[in-house]
């Protein structure tokens, strides 16, 4: 892909994400493969809403290395790992989004997908080892949990990754993925207390009163 | 900063804060330090409604109210924090539905997610006497974090500036929504306390200060 195409989509991602809520500020990064040898991702530690196409920064799947005096972000790493394992994989999207977040924190695989989110996600969403943010544990854990086709993985204590051939599918798997996570929690829920809440509050006024 | 900055940024946060659903327009609570005084919202405006001209100022020496309409009530807390906490400015309380249930459930909340860790601390305490027994069990129970659980009513935030409170209490909401959904599916497992500090300190010296450091040459402040 040409290098300023690269860049629009890439920073255009990142509105839109934060438009969704499925990252804010600094948090999460983005990227899109440009070719077999390379990839633009977005900088680290960098606000979605000051930075500009032209901050992207170019770095190289196999050794990392990176094109200018911007660094990237901590994670290259994860992303790097993605494209090498996965040549059909274009866009990676890294996001902290609320539902996702939340089943990694008790690292649990995703399960009884519906149809159309195990045809966008894989039979199911599993949770990576913990590994400490920037590790290349963490580029391990997450390259098995994407193993078997998954478009999305949880990283635990963490957040999510999600992989598209494009930025778009990147970005439904994503949207998808909390509404997956969200139907989850839900499912949990009526497991354990034996009824289904229709909303959040009610789920929580439910847990207070049954706190020990 | 000056005062007509200050005041115009707690303007432009308390809506920023209401639409995000952090705060109401009666439960929220803004202020920041300028100099020797203290901006505080008021008691008797809604924060929807609010001008940079209706901020109550309080002497942060003395604890008394200086200029403007009667200061929120909770003025003597932020007064005690600033005074006690150099590196605060900004302070803001939230109470959005995790937050609100973490504080009525009344047990300390543990970094579940790596952004707690970073952003708030090793654990969000619940300062449990409050709002009786004076401000030092709040004072105490905020040590060495960014927020303090207010048992019953939410949470109190605070960062240098008003970005970064922001972004705890936005932080600490997702955080505490994982520690009480999480117990629906078996439990939360906590990010143990050396990692956790580990990851915070990384995060103050390294990666906080990215936003205004990692730019090109000609932009860097």
């Amino acid at each position: 892909m040409e290098l300023t195409q690269a860049r629009d989509i890439v920073y255009q991602a990142g509105l839109d994400l934060v438009r969704e809520g499925l990252v804010a500020r600094t948090w999460g990064n983005i990227s899109l493969r440009l070719d077999s040898r390379s990839f633009i991702i977005t900088p680290s530690g960098r606000s979605y809403e000051t930075l500009k196409p032209t901050e992207l920064v170019v770095v190289n799947i196999d050794d990392l290395s990176h094109e200018g005096n911007i660094k990237p972000s901590s994670e290259k790493g994860m992303h790097a790992g993605v494209y090498a394992l996965r040549p059909e994989i274009n866009a990676v999207v890294h996001t902290h989004q609320r539902q996702a977040s939340t089943v990694a924190a008790a690292r649990k695989e995703v399960t009884g997908l519906s149809e159309a989110h195990a045809r966008l996600l894989g039979e199911s969403v599993r949770c990576a080892a913990y590994a400490l943010p920037g590790t290349k544990k963490l580029v391990k854990a997450a390259g098995s949990a994407l193993g078997g086709g998954r478009k999305a993985a949880l990283l635990a204590n963490h957040g999510a990754v999600c992989i598209g051939c494009t930025m778009e599918e990147a970005f439904r798997v994503a949207k998808g993925l909390e509404g997956a996570c969200q139907s989850f929690i839900a499912e949990a829920f009526a497991g354990r207390y034996g009824n289904r809440a229709h909303t959040t509050e009610e789920m929580h006024a439910c847990y207070l009163t049954t706190l020990p | 900063m000056t005062m007509p900055s200050v005041s115009r940024d707690i303007c432009q946060k308390a809506l920023t804060v209401l639409s995000e659903g952090l705060c109401t327009d009666e439960s929220g609570c803004l202020s920041a330090r300028a100099g020797g005084r203290l901006l505080i919202t008021p008691e008797d405006i809604k924060l929807s409604e609010l001008t940079p001209g209706d901020l109550s100022v309080v002497d942060l020496a003395t604890c008394a109210p200086l200029e403007g309409p009667r200061p929120d009530r909770r003025f003597p807390l932020h007064v005690a924090l600033f005074k006690r906490r150099k590196n605060l400015n900004a302070l803001l309380h939230a109470d959005p539905l995790s937050i609100l249930t973490a504080s009525r459930a009344g047990h300390d909340v543990p970094p579940l997610l790596d952004d707690m860790a970073q952003l708030v601390g090793i654990s969000a305490r619940v300062a449990r006497s409050w709002p009786f027994r004076g401000n030092a069990p709040v004072v105490a129970a905020m040590k060495g974090r960014n927020a303090v659980l207010l048992k019953n009513s939410g949470a109190l935030c605070g960062a240098g500036n008003f970005d970064d409170a922001h972004a705890v209490a936005q932080v600490l909401e997702k955080n505490c929504k994982a520690a009480i959904e999480a117990t629906f599916l078996g439990g939360g497992i906590k990010i143990n306390r050396g990692e956790a500090l580990l990851m915070r300190t990384v995060y103050q010296l390294t990666y906080a200060k990215q936003n205004t450091k990692n730019l090109p040459p000609a932009g860097r402040g």
